[in-house]
């Protein structure tokens, strides 16, 4: 185990752009506005007018008129891609000028899957890091729907630097007695929570703070796909009891996330945080994770937290990694931090495998994925040299097959 | 006297390995009985999935009793996993009696503290080897006993496990009530297998191509000089293949036996090569090249991140007898020489030596790594007083190393 901590770049809250995506994406940023409405810029895109009434996002913005009618895309994912095709001139208005970009959306539906891919082209294109936070369909949606959700993962994984990915399944499986109403709000509480705990990781750069390079550092370690758990605490033992609770956190899966991860972000934000309480976290910590995990820590004091201390945690995973052309393998990634970068983006330089990606069911809810898939999912994986030896070497190498 | 037969289990990737072995008089080890079943929940060595990888084991053991008359009780383990890392210590000690030469106790003592070193805590030390003892830090010596001196310093290669995914393969065996009796890094094993005292005197690598992982054990001027497991194995290749082609594992498997090699024609081969559609699988054709490529840059790869270690490591200068393959790899097309080329040293296969029995075990490299189990397992038996079986497993035993 290694911890290092490490002190550069910048980034304000107005060079972040937070945009929810669909009806699903909608309700998360929604959640996310209440409760922080001052920093970032957020911002609530949708086919359907009426879904965008309802949300007190300060940035609304209605896509498809000719396509819907304002009416939604009735789950069918070419139109909201065609929709927000035909928006385009507006989203590259709206990521002007913004480091960063995260887009929230449930993927299944209509919307999220069909516009997601076509506004996560745009902020790469505008020269953002670009984040996805994307929630799976439960298994109980059916087979058309899941495969739609995988098919916008696949078109995502070319365009956005790194995805969340939440199954619901996951993110449910805490939530199982409570009423369907109260279990969405909850499952959108935690998502908002776990994204103001990331925002506040990059902004709130400590005197040892992570900073923005950290975090993308981190992301392009991932292979494209990240988890991450936010808890926020107040009053005595909160350092403990924020451990504890992001430990047990629904989207570490039984802190199974942690135990595996080769690397995590621990962000530790809040006033008066004291060196025992950062000592009780990070040993909380390390002894959730295995010893081969680096721990990169970022205490960032925030005077305006008033006695409130918000833990969170950033893990790359190994997501379908066998299935992954090594996209943001730091071995390869030469892609220029984005502030370098002249428009347009040099999309050559984002390495991709060039075999057609192999589709295969994502390993959602962890259960009944299909076989010879995750060959070497259950064992540690095999890094030399900051390399993933278990993904193919013909992808990582790009040598190109000749397919009949 | 008349020494019991010992018994190797190898819980591979790919297959779960007993055999027996027994000490004829003449001193040679003659295998008597075989039993082998297809692995199910094992990667790189190391079970994940618990209940089907004891029941493969169940069921190779009885045919090995069956084949050899036997009734098992004890095994000797052979121990994989890409968690097995070695790391040379030194150690140094004033010697007691600096004028009357070095004694045992100041050997003894050396080791000990050689041995001592400061690992994680749940990393457990596998194997001690002395590699070479410095007496007032002038000229090594491999045996320093009577030499005189004031100080005497060791420099010990210590292989170590990760203990919980150890203990998980050991608790497999122990839940269908075999007891482990000793165990031994499945690289050491197959050195102890195919290598002649020539050889280790020369300086000689033994790769052990297995289905999960590659293990290497090398010898230099006579020393054990590394040690070690690269977590990439046959399955590798298969799943590569199954991923470039978007086949099951089960077909690239079937291909990359049948009709796979390691070597690139530079010319292409355009020869076509079919499988069959079956039941959930509808049959595919693509030509040699493409299976090929697929393969020629994993193996290159598994190579390359070999030499790499080798060469960090200083070894490759003192390879006078270049590197000896075993285990299921050598079946490869072509692994050979896509070995040479990327080692530039002389390989060969590695053939048992001194063992007798039916030639399908003896002769085969894959069973390199249990045969020489067996023959490890018959020196501490015919040398020492039995071990109780726990003690075994704790126990931080030294391999005296042997010319």
């Amino acid at each position: 185990m290694t911890v290092t901590m490490k002190h550069e770049q910048h980034i304000t809250p107005e060079q972040i752009c937070f945009v929810g995506v669909g009806g699903a994406g909608g309700l998360m940023i929604d959640t996310l506005a209440a409760s922080w409405p001052v920093g970032p810029v957020l911002a609530a895109v949708n086919t359907d007018e009426q879904a965008l009434s309802r949300l007190s996002v300060p940035v609304k913005i209605a896509i498809g008129d000719v396509e819907t009618h304002g009416l939604g895309a009735a789950g069918d994912h070419q139109t909201g891609q065609l929709a927000a095709q035909a928006a385009t001139a507006v989203f590259q208005e709206l990521f002007q000028n913004r480091k960063m970009v995260v887009l929230l959306a449930g993927l299944g539906g209509g919307t999220g899957s069909g516009a997601a891919p076509v506004i996560a082209d745009v902020a790469h294109k505008s020269g953002a890091l670009v984040l996805m936070l994307a929630t799976m369909p439960f298994a109980f949606e059916g087979t058309a729907v899941t495969t739609k959700a995988v098919q916008a993962v696949e078109s995502l994984k070319t365009k956005a630097d790194a995805i969340l990915l939440v199954p619901n399944q996951r993110l449910f499986a805490a939530l199982g007695d409570c009423p369907q109403a109260e279990a969405f709000s909850r499952a959108n509480t935690i998502i908002a929570d776990g994204l103001t705990g990331l925002s506040r990781m990059i902004l709130h750069t400590g005197f040892m703070g992570v900073t923005f390079a950290d975090l993308r550092t981190v992301i392009r370690q991932s292979n494209g796909f990240l988890t991450f758990a936010g808890a926020a605490t107040e009053g005595p033992d909160r350092a403990l009891r924020a451990a504890e609770a992001v430990i047990k956190h629904p989207l570490m899966d039984q802190g199974e996330r942690l135990a595996k991860a080769q690397a995590v972000l621990v962000s530790i934000a809040g006033s008066d945080i004291t060196f025992m309480e950062l000592e009780t976290i990070m040993g909380q910590v390390a002894a959730a994770a295995s010893k081969e995990t680096t721990i990169r820590m970022g205490p960032a004091p925030d005077p305006d937290a008033g006695g409130v201390l918000r833990l969170t945690l950033l893990i790359p995973e190994h997501w379908q990694t066998e299935a992954e052309p090594a996209m943001t393998s730091p071995a390869t990634e030469t892609r220029p931090a984005p502030e370098h970068r002249s428009m347009p983006p040099a999309k050559a330089t984002r390495p991709k495998g060039t075999g057609r990606p192999v589709q295969e069911p994502l390993p959602i809810g962890g259960s009944g994925s299909a076989s010879g898939k995750g060959r070497f999912k259950d064992v540690e994986s095999t890094i030399f040299k900051g390399e993933n030896l278990d993904l193919p070497t013909y992808q990582r190498r790009s040598i190109p097959l000749v397919r009949r | 006297m008349s020494l019991p037969p010992v018994v190797a289990l190898e819980v591979g990737t790919s297959k779960v390995v007993v055999l027996v072995g027994e000490m004829r008089d003449d001193g040679n080890i003659m295998i008597t009985g075989l039993g082998q079943q297809p692995s199910v929940g094992v990667r790189k060595g190391e079970i994940v999935d618990f209940e089907n990888a004891q029941s493969c084991i169940r069921s190779a053991i009885p045919e090995a009793e069956e084949q050899a008359q036997v009734t098992i009780g004890q095994i000797h383990l052979v121990a994989a996993g890409a968690h097995i890392q070695s790391v040379i210590n030194r150690g140094s000690v004033p010697t007691r009696h600096p004028s009357e030469g070095i004694t045992d106790e100041d050997i003894r003592q050396v080791m000990d503290v050689a041995r001592a070193i400061n690992l994680p805590h749940d990393r457990q030390i596998l194997h001690s080897i002395n590699q070479l003892f410095y007496i007032d830090e002038q000229e090594p010596s491999q045996n320093p006993l009577g030499l005189e001196g004031a100080r005497l310093s060791l420099e010990m290669l210590l292989i170590h496990v990760l203990r919980p995914r150890w203990n998980t393969t050991v608790r497999a065996v122990n839940g269908i009530g075999l007891d482990v009796c000793d165990s031994a890094f499945g690289g050491l094993c197959a050195a102890q297998a195919v290598l002649t005292p020539s050889q280790k005197e020369e300086g000689v690598a033994v790769v052990d191509l297995g289905g999960g992982t590659t293990d290497y054990f090398v010898y230099a001027g006579n020393v054990v000089a590394a040690a070690g497991t690269l977590g990439i194995g046959g399955d590798h290749i298969t799943n590569d293949i199954s991923l470039a082609l978007s086949i099951p594992f089960r077909q690239a498997e079937t291909l990359k036996k049948e009709s796979g090699s390691a070597l690139l024609d530079p010319n292409g081969d355009a020869a076509v090569v079919s499988l069959p559609p079956e039941a959930g699988f509808q049959g595919k054709s693509l030509t040699k090249t493409t299976l090929n490529t697929v393969i020629h840059a994993r193996v290159k790869e598994l190579f390359s991140v070999l030499r790499e270690e080798f060469e960090a490591k200083g070894l490759l200068q003192h390879l006078g007898a270049g590197i000896i393959l075993t285990g299921g790899g050598v079946h490869l097309r072509g692994v050979i020489s896509l070995a040479e080329q990327v080692f530039s040293l002389p390989i060969s296969l590695g053939k048992p030596q001194g063992i007798s029995g039916q030639g399908s075990i003896v002769d085969a490299p894959e069973y390199a790594a249990p045969i020489g189990m067996i023959r490890y397992g018959f020196k501490y038996l015919s040398r020492e007083p039995r071990r109780s079986v726990s003690d075994s497993l704790r126990r931080l035993f030294g391999l005296r190393h042997q010319g």
